[in-house]
């Protein structure tokens, strides 16, 4: 009886499994699986130029060895990137269908062109002092492909305090944006996406959320204790499209009650309120001017 | 050998080397289970949905992270996380243990029930009525068809805690499917 019936619990339980999630889901889903497959290659074959690098210092050094040359040459600094990214004040302009690594996919088109000047000339002048032991030149070569990888690491730090630095001198300028939040430092320059025409949205790994329009902050979302907070831009309307967080009976136009859940559908014209995790949910509408 | 015999972990392994055909075998073997996985547990479609989208982009972002054992319980521990996430955002309390499973049951009328539709409901109502931890406990030995050994690891207990919750789902549910059993 006992097996009986948990068999029967078992074949009703078989015929439940109906849902599934959406074609469009599926599809977004396999898209995301060719770009992370793509991330993968590109990382891949910057490790290999890495590695090139260091066997061309290496393989240098050798030669300049066996050519009785005995101190290594100086490769040159990578000092043309932080330069590059200061004056680039206005974020990168994106195509419609950048999707939301975009901005890593930017960055890393750019790593190997920043990696150039690693390389030693084979032209610099021919040292005076002894020749040097082959072992203490390999640690040589090392030490330097350290050296040049910090110095990429606190380039990309710097460019991304230049960039907030830029924004904030942006919103300081109006007394009536004293309510704005600027996100706080360090944080991870993560998502970029494209939103809408003039407007960026990007969410960093602590969870705060921005939009900018313009290159300037407009909106700010983070999490506190009992919710979310946000700040909106004098004279913008933002107009969500579900919430997930903290809410208030008023805000509500009709709820669903589950076992376990509640599921409410918010006011039409309640602002401000929008999904914290998904930013290709959001639709926003701000005006211009 | 087919598809359909190759092993999760060797999919995925395929796939991080470039074979975007094993991936696609790998999803449609575990769309579903993972989906459902999500909806029984108590969210609303919509948030089941983006639930599973997330989980996919940390599989995608994140495989480094996987140590090339037991795909499905890597995967059903990164729903069952996020899952545990979003009700902690939406502030939702978790129906405690004391459930009133009676009014699920007295719901449906004798004579509908004669209608396997209804019990087809009804055992997803009575479901969904599960105290939250035999509720994980069912779906996941369903869905994941993990042993009751990685269960335990997943849910952080022991083997015969594991077989306990499961017993008492299924007492559960036969009490609330009585009449359609």
């Amino acid at each position: 009886m006992s097996d009986q019936s948990e068999q029967r619990l078992e074949q009703l339980y078989r015929q439940t499994r109906r849902e599934q999630p959406s074609a469009i889901l599926d599809q977004h889903i396999r898209q995301a699986a060719v770009r992370a497959l793509a991330r993968r290659r590109r990382t891949w074959l910057l490790g290999l130029s890495s590695v090139a690098v260091l066997v061309l210092s290496v393989s240098v050094v050798l030669d300049l060895l066996w050519d009785d040359m005995t101190t290594l040459p100086r490769p040159e600094r990578v000092d043309t990137f932080p330069d590059r990214i200061a004056n680039d004040a206005s974020p990168r302009p994106f195509s419609e269908l950048e999707s939301v690594n975009g901005y890593e996919d930017s960055i890393a088109r750019q790593v190997p062109e920043r990696l150039n000047g690693l390389v030693p000339s084979p032209s610099s002048p021919a040292p005076e002092e002894p020749r040097s032991r082959f072992a203490a030149s390999r640690e040589e070569a090392a030490r330097q492909y350290r050296e040049s990888q910090s110095e990429l690491a606190l380039a990309e730090s710097t460019a991304l305090h230049e960039k907030a630095q830029v924004l904030k001198k942006a919103t300081e300028s109006r007394p009536e944006d004293a309510d704005i939040v600027i996100p706080e430092l360090p944080y991870k320059l993560g998502q970029l996406v494209r939103l809408a025409a003039g407007l960026q949205g990007e969410q960093s790994e602590s969870g705060v959320i921005s939009l900018y329009l313009d290159n300037k902050l407009i909106l700010s979302v983070r999490s506190v204790i009992e919710g979310h907070q946000f700040k909106a831009w004098q004279g913008s309307e933002v107009i969500g499209v579900k919430v997930s967080w903290v809410l208030t009976p008023d805000m509500f136009e009709q709820c669903q009650a589950g076992p376990v859940y509640l599921a409410c559908e918010l006011k039409a014209g309640v602002t401000g309120y929008f999904e914290s995790d998904r930013l290709d949910h959001i639709a926003w509408d701000v005006p211009h001017g | 050998m087919t598809q359909e015999e190759i092993s999760d972990e060797a999919l995925f392994a395929a796939y991080r080397k470039g074979d975007m055909a094993a991936f696609d075998a790998l999803y449609a073997r575990l769309r579903q289970p993972l989906y459902l996985y999500l909806l029984r547990r108590g969210h609303a479609e919509s948030v089941a949905e983006d639930l599973f989208h997330d989980l996919w982009m940390k599989v995608l972002n994140h495989s480094a992270g996987f140590d090339g054992e037991h795909l499905r319980a890597w995967l059903f521990t990164i729903a069952r996380n996020l899952s545990t996430d979003a009700f902690r955002r939406a502030h939702i309390r978790v129906v405690d243990e004391q459930t009133d499973t009676a009014n699920i049951a007295g719901a449906f009328s004798a004579q509908r029930i004669e209608e396997n539709r209804d019990c087809v409901e009804l055992i997803k109502r009575s479901i969904a009525a599960l105290p939250l931890e035999q509720r994980d406990a069912f779906l996941l030995r369903h869905e994941a068809g993990l042993s009751l050994l990685q269960l335990g690891e997943l849910m952080a207990v022991g083997r015969e805690t594991i077989k306990s919750r499961l017993r008492y789902a299924m007492n559960q549910l036969k009490t609330l499917m009585a009449d359609c059993l």
